[in-house]
């Protein structure tokens, strides 16, 4: 188990330097930087200036001088300073990173409890109108584009009740309330497409486990449908989708972007969004990075989770 | 498994390029205008008497006290007090006063920093934290005199050494200050005593008052910015708010400041400035009750909300342009008769409606109506109505009798270029030009407008409050100006060279009305429109006046009926 542990995170270093190296590449194709952020097209700007400017941002150096310098700062647990607000990147992190946190978690929980029951219910009741109509729900989950939903959500709502959601993000320790306010319906909306990931992966599942052997054998031992259901089907069928879970917390984690955006949610998504825009290059890279390695760690704790539930997987 | 997570997040970090390379670009208005303007709204100098009163710690964000309690004042009226919250999709990343060019934040910089003047909501020039001035006969020597008992949000006094120290910080080129061009006929700043100031100019400069204005400008106490990095997150100005809380990309906070010159202002104790990036939301959020002031950015928004009985639309006119540009040395538009059958063909009320629901002014000679002294009417200018005959005449006498293929610029998530380009293509393709656009980053848009090298593009214009600040840069032949579109014409050369050095109004103004007339009739750039400004607030919200350059100089009268 140890060694595995090890291994597994040995190999995650070796993501992660390749996580490092794409996105120091990438941002620095996009065609700008932060000089002309700051300078716009300005007027009699020399080229002095720029010059000057470009030099304390470290532009100048060459492009592995650069990449050099920041890992090296990054190994030491330093993600650098924000050019854009010179705030410590990390900080600026760590100030976003409940609010993702959150809605993450709410939309796990709307997955879960939309997802796994509907799931069931169409796996039990196969090829019914029941099953039909389940998966067409889900399928249009999965095909209704979140920020589409979102705002039509927001306006119908708005609309026919004059309410709207919050716009200033307070934490849930502080005031429940307005912190609820704010974030059930993003929290609903991306919940809705991991819904529909989830009841697939359940039903299929299910179904695959309904058909096996050792249920026949329950059943012909006079155990109760229900007992069958939950004591057998179900704790066997919920380990590939606790996977899927586990997946979709990770996109979740990393991958809230529109939702941040359609909402004005102060989270990862559109730090990270707002960085990119703005070519502040050390926090589109600390956040990518802080993303990538709770991906990491998520996954991880899924595959462990997974030798925890069922007892045949062990990692030696 | 590894394998896959690597992949997995390659993609993810793909889509998030793919996210951004679509996403309208939200901060930086491709402004390839020389900006300049004022801060804070006064009215005429009135010598305000400021007791000395004993003043908090220099703890510049976060001031301890709350607000005081409103002063009984004025019977009717305005009345203090309350929170506003504002919405707006566009962000500021830094509060620097000389350095950050973000226009949003010039927007807010209205509110916390002050200059020597402002100009005001009609485009002149008045006295702000000067209290008069003289000018002497050569134009050369500005004397300045200051207002007595202005303080600085840390509880300083302002004096003449701070109006130095904050006018040799922007023109110190290793402060890299954009805002360095529009001071740079600044020979010499002398401190003549504690309230009067000396500025000595290289050469006379009929703009220099509204230079001071500018938005890169703004008197901050002596030596309280040794780095770039010290008033980023933070502020020490003058002006009626100050700065309670600023998250980057979210909120900036402003409260009331108790001890400001112009007694009894601010009437609000506190303005949110709230960033909600989606602008419907936004709306809802003041259909709602949660917000009650919406900046509106998006026309088709603005139609939304326009008829709502609940809430209160308005749109005033705006100093700023949309433009088509046409460079000189480019064929075929090189040929002024090529560029004049384009402005001829044009259908621009089309083009307004098509880019921005109508909702703004037909502009001829690149002077918008907002700027009401120095503006020429359309229907006054030559080549302003649509001729489809007599530009298909103009382009056979340029020899292009069957027309020619043009490529037309557009930018990356300027919803109104791509709104507009299809019309003026339809409108060109009467006139037997073939126009095929050609959409391209932002980035890469300013390498080549920079590298003198951009084709026929659309442009966006704004900020500037002088016409020598939209004009000179971008049509004096180099070295002294810039000539973007290489137009290299002596004429206009001379008269923006006298503009620019003459220093009364109305002779200055014989020279740019000249100088509308030559671009109306070779528009070596062809002004469009000039799109409103739009906002969108509860009923109980009074008082505010928008300012033509879109900053928000009004919140400082603005109070709340309820």
């Amino acid at each position: 188990m140890t060694k595995y542990l090890v291994n597994r995170l040995l190999t995650m270093m070796v993501s992660l330097f390749g996580v490092t190296v794409i996105v120091f590449l990438l941002i620095r194709l996009i065609p700008g930087t932060i000089v002309e952020q700051m300078l716009g097209t300005e007027a009699l700007t020399s080229y002095e200036t720029i010059a000057s400017l470009r030099r304390y941002f470290g532009l100048d150096q060459p492009i592995y001088v650069q990449y050099w310098e920041w890992i090296t700062r990054v190994l030491q647990g330093n993600l650098g300073i924000s050019w854009r607000t010179a705030m410590p990147v990390l900080q600026f992190i760590f100030s976003r990173l409940p609010v993702t946190i959150e809605l993450t978690f709410i939309a796990i929980l709307v997955a879960i409890f939309i997802g796994m029951p509907a799931g069931i219910l169409s796996a039990l009741k196969q090829n019914t109108w029941l099953d039909s109509l389940a998966r067409l729900v889900a399928l249009t989950g999965l095909s209704v584009p979140v920020f589409w939903q979102g705002t039509m959500l927001i306006l119908v709502l708005s609309l026919a009740f004059q309410w709207a959601p919050a716009m200033q993000w307070v934490s849930p320790f502080e005031n429940l309330v307005t912190n609820l306010n704010m974030m059930l319906l993003p929290g609903f909306c991306l919940g809705t497409a991991s819904a529909a990931v989830v009841m697939r992966m359940t039903r299929s599942s299910m179904l695959d486990v309904l058909r096996q052997e050792y249920i026949r054998t329950a059943r012909a031992k006079g155990l109760r449908e229900w007992v069958v259901l939950t004591a057998h089907a179900l704790k066997n069928a919920l380990i590939p989708v606790i996977t899927v879970i586990g997946l979709q917390m990770g996109y979740l984690l990393g991958g809230t972007v529109v939702v941040e955006e359609v909402f004005g949610l102060p989270g990862i998504g559109r730090l990270t969004l707002w960085a990119i825009f703005q070519r502040d290059y050390p926090t589109v890279q600390g956040t990518i990075l802080f993303i990538a390695v709770m991906f990491m760690m998520v996954n991880l704790l899924v595959d462990l989770l997974y030798a925890f539930l069922d007892p045949r997987i062990r990692y030696a | 498994m590894n394998k896959r997570h690597l992949l997995v997040l390659v993609s993810l970090v793909a889509l998030l390029v793919i996210v951004v390379a679509c996403a309208p670009a939200p901060t930086p208005a491709p402004t390839a205008a020389p900006p300049t303007a004022a801060p804070k709204p006064t009215e005429a100098p009135k010598p305000t008497a400021v007791p000395v009163q004993p003043t908090k710690a220099p703890e510049p964000t976060k001031a301890p006290e709350p607000t005081k309690p409103p002063e009984p004042t004025k019977p009717a009226g305005p009345k203090p007090g309350g929170t506003l919250t504002f919405a707006t999709s566009i962000d500021v990343p830094s509060l620097e006063p000389h350095l950050e060019a973000a226009d949003a934040w010039h927007r807010r910089k209205a509110l916390i920093y002050e200059n020597l003047t402002w100009v005001d909501n009609d485009v002149v020039v008045k006295p702000q934290l000067a209290e008069s001035w003289d000018i002497s006969s050569d134009g050369l020597v500005y004397t300045f005199k200051l207002r007595k008992g202005v303080k600085f949000h840390n509880g300083k006094e302002m004096d003449a050494d701070d109006v130095k120290y904050s006018l040799a910080r922007v023109l110190d080129e290793k402060v890299g200050s954009a805002g360095r061009g529009d001071l740079i006929m600044i020979k010499q700043v002398d401190v003549v005593d504690k309230s009067t100031v000396k500025i000595t100019l290289t050469e006379p400069t009929g703009p220099f008052l509204v230079n001071l204005a500018g938005r890169y400008n703004a008197v901050i106490p002596k030596d309280s910015a040794p780095t770039g990095d010290t008033l980023r997150r933070t502020d020490v100005g003058t002006g009626p708010f100050m700065v309670e809380e600023f998250v980057p990309a979210q909120r900036l906070a402003l409260k009331k400041f108790a001890d400001y010159w112009d007694k009894g202002k601010p009437n609000l104790d506190k303005l949110i400035i709230q960033v909600v990036p989606d602008e419907q939301t936004a709306l809802a959020g003041l259909r709602a009750g949660t917000i009650d002031f919406v900046a509106i950015e998006d026309a088709k928004n603005f139609m939304l909300v326009k008829d709502d009985k609940n809430l209160v639309a308005t749109r005033t006119p705006a100093i700023k342009i949309d433009t088509l540009e046409l460079p000189g040395d480019i064929k075929p538009v090189s040929d002024p008769k090529v560029r004049q059958a384009i402005l001829l063909a044009l259908d621009k009320p089309a083009i307004m409606q098509a880019g921005i629901m109508g909702l703004g002014q037909l502009v001829g000679g690149g002077i918008p109506p907002a700027m009401k002294y120095w503006y020429i009417p359309v229907e006054q200018l030559p080549n302003q109505k649509r001729d489809v005959a007599k530009a298909k005449q103009l382009l056979a006498e340029a020899g292009y009798p069957n027309g020619f293929d043009l490529k037309l610029r557009i930018i990356v998530g300027y919803a109104t270029m791509a709104a507009n380009a299809p019309v003026i293509a339809a409108n060109l393709k009467e006139a037997g030009i073939n126009v095929t656009v050609e959409t391209v980053d932002l980035g890469v848009w300013i390498a080549d407008w920079r590298a003198y090298r951009e084709p026929v593009t659309l442009n966006a214009w704004g900020g500037f409050m002088d016409p020598d600040l939209l004009y000179y840069r971008h049509f004096h032949s180099q070295p002294k100006g810039a000539d973007f579109r290489r137009w290299k014409n002596a004429k206009a050369d001379e008269l923006l060279d006298k503009g620019r050095s003459t220093v009364d109004p109305a002779q200055r103004k014989t020279y740019y009305d000249e100088l509308q007339k030559m671009i109306a009739q070779d528009p070596i750039m062809v002004p469009l429109y000039s799109a409103d400004l739009l906002n969108a607030m509860r009923p109980y919200v009074k008082g505010y006046v928008q300012h033509p350059s879109g900053w928000y100089y009004g919140f400082k009268e603005t109070w709340l009926d309820k």
